[in-house]
């Protein structure tokens, strides 16, 4: 039952989301409302419960393991009372107080990620950039792989090169400097577009996973009653709408306010 | 500029795209496996029977269409192999849930119990630090599950009490920005391989690590999850939107081409009109 309920809330609040296409209406403005202030809610509850409480109040002040020795460690105070004290943001006059934790969260913060991120997203990747590091798996195979590999590696150098002189403001893009950052943001172009055309995809895929669940998630005995619902809804939304837009205009800023 | 009833017809006209194959399902196109998609799935395949794994569900309800059928069709692996699964999310606190339904549901089917062959570990905050952690213990940074259950004595746990040295493969699903530090401060430092499902927007941001090798599998938006659901075997949710996806992404190509037609078309009819002079 609590399925079949839930089918038939969520086809309507589908709907009601999808009724902004045809344009801004109080259907649309209750179902983003409604889920702001849900998702708030969950998280906010989800936040205490898997956070909060086990790793402060569990740790310094109760026992959260019925059947587990309880030893308070009171170094955890320490995060506690930096994070409560994050919290005089909301208080103006002792508000300069946040800053003692945000000092500890920049200098901790860092420190501690120069060495990784400087590992990981600069040094390994200029090393991949050059054509022969790229070669290294392709030496010795057959040249119907080798060559393919070979253009690969030599079109994905030429791309970083041109990218990076594009970015260098230092000298004026004139002459050879001038050419090669023109062929940088054609470079550009191009990465742009695959980001357009992926974004497209990813786009599409939230709606057929919205249409999906109309049409072959919800259960069978819920099944036509969520296209029924939704129908309805479809047809009060239009309805509305007409309604609404029948009305004399001073009426209708009458009703507005 | 563009009439209403235009724009309504263009809605119309993906609506129907959507909606239509899932009506009528059909079987047309199939989902060959790119290179990418392979270097997940291989790796899976290679590991032995009571090897562990970690899976991140680091995204959230926005992009369960793209991630949650990669999950699913990952899990499906992982356990027909009898490979332990270790779930985590450190993306947003949303997550977790969809973790949790997924390696229940799957674990299910499969005859897994949680704790004993899987569990999901919930979220933290700070990544890098948390990650850092799990390389070296997973219980001093998780004392319980993310459905509070003390994980002291879960036998998952006790057979790999931290991540360096203990798992043979890391996937993390992401929604957002959450490769780069698990590569930077887990696979790294760890030196346990890690391969990425992701979003189809982030897919050419993340394509420079699988490039560099940094990670050895790349499962882009729903075409990668669809191809992996074909590797499995078992067809589902990524695959039967497949078949609208292709045909609404045909129907874009369309309107650019006819967009582009009738854009040039009025251009050369403007030239006609004002005699031809600029």
């Amino acid at each position: 039952m609590a399925a079949f309920i839930g089918t038939w809330i969520a086809a309507g609040l589908t709907l009601m989301i999808l009724s902004f296409l045809y344009k801004d209406n109080p259907f649309f403005r209750f179902a983003e409302h409604l889920y702001v202030g849900v998702a708030n809610a969950y998280i906010v509850w989800l936040v205490w419960a898997t956070i909060v409480l086990p790793d402060f109040i569990g740790r310094v002040f109760v026992n959260l393991d019925p059947n587990g020795a309880f030893t308070p460690d009171y170094w955890f105070l320490i995060p506690g009372i930096l994070g409560l004290i994050m919290l005089t943001r909301m208080v103006p006059a002792i508000e300069w107080m946040s800053r003692w934790a945000l000092a500890f969260v920049v200098g901790w913060g860092a420190g501690f990620v120069i060495g990784p991120v400087l590992n990981s997203y600069l040094l390994a990747q200029v090393y991949a950039s050059f054509p022969w590091v790229n070669m290294q798996p392709y030496l010795g195979a057959p040249a119907a792989e080798y060559v393919p590999a070979l253009i690969n590696a030599i079109i994905l150098f030429i791309c970083v090169v041109t990218v990076l002189v594009y970015f260098f403001f230092s000298y004026e893009h004139k002459g050879v400097i001038g050419g090669t950052a023109k062929i940088g943001i054609w470079v550009l172009m191009v990465a742009f577009g695959a980001s357009f055309g992926s974004t497209v995809m990813a786009r599409i895929s939230l709606f057929i996973g919205r249409a999906r669940f109309l049409v072959q998630d919800a259960e069978p005995a819920g099944h036509a009653f969520s296209i029924l619902l939704t129908l309805g809804l479809l047809i009060a939304i239009i309805a509305a709408v007409i309604a609404r837009r029948s009305l004399p205009p001073a009426e209708e800023s009458d009703s507005a306010e | 500029m563009v009439r209403s009833w235009e724009r309504y017809l263009l809605y119309a006209l993906i609506a129907f795209a959507v909606f239509l194959p899932l009506i009528f399902p059909f079987d047309v196109w199939p989902n060959l496996p790119t290179r990418e998609v392979l270097g997940v799935f291989n790796t899976i395949d290679n590991l032995q029977p009571g090897d562990t794994i970690v899976v991140a569900v680091d995204f959230d309800p926005s992009s369960e269409p793209e991630l949650y059928p990669m999950l699913l069709a990952v899990l499906r692996h992982a356990f027909s192999k009898d490979i332990y699964v270790i779930g985590i999310n450190l993306f947003g606190p949303a997550g977790t849930g969809l973790g949790v339904k997924a390696l229940t549901d799957v674990g299910g089917e499969m005859g897994k119990t949680d704790g004993s062959d899987y569990v999901m570990l919930g979220f933290k905050p700070n990544l890098p630090a948390v990650i850092s952690q799990l390389n070296s213990d997973i219980k001093e940074m998780y004392r319980s599950d993310a459905n509070g259950r003390p994980t002291a004595d879960m036998p998952i746990l006790q057979r790999t009490p931290k991540l360096q040295g203990n798992i043979k493969y890391m996937v993390d699903l992401a929604a957002g920005e959450t490769v780069r530090p698990w590569v930077a401060y887990g696979s790294a430092p760890g030196g346990y391989p890690m391969g990425a499902g992701c979003t189809a927007v982030s897919f050419a941001d993340y394509f420079s690590f699988y490039q560099s090798g940094q990670i050895n599998g790349l499962m882009g938006g729903l075409k990668a999850a669809a191809e992996y659901e074909e590797l499995v075997g078992e067809k589902g949710a990524a695959s039967a939107g497949m078949n609208s996806q292709s045909i609404v992404h045909a129907l874009l190509v369309l309107f650019i081409i006819i967009g582009n037609v009738v854009f040039f078309r009025s251009l050369s009819l403007k030239h006609v009109g004002t005699g031809g002079g600029a």
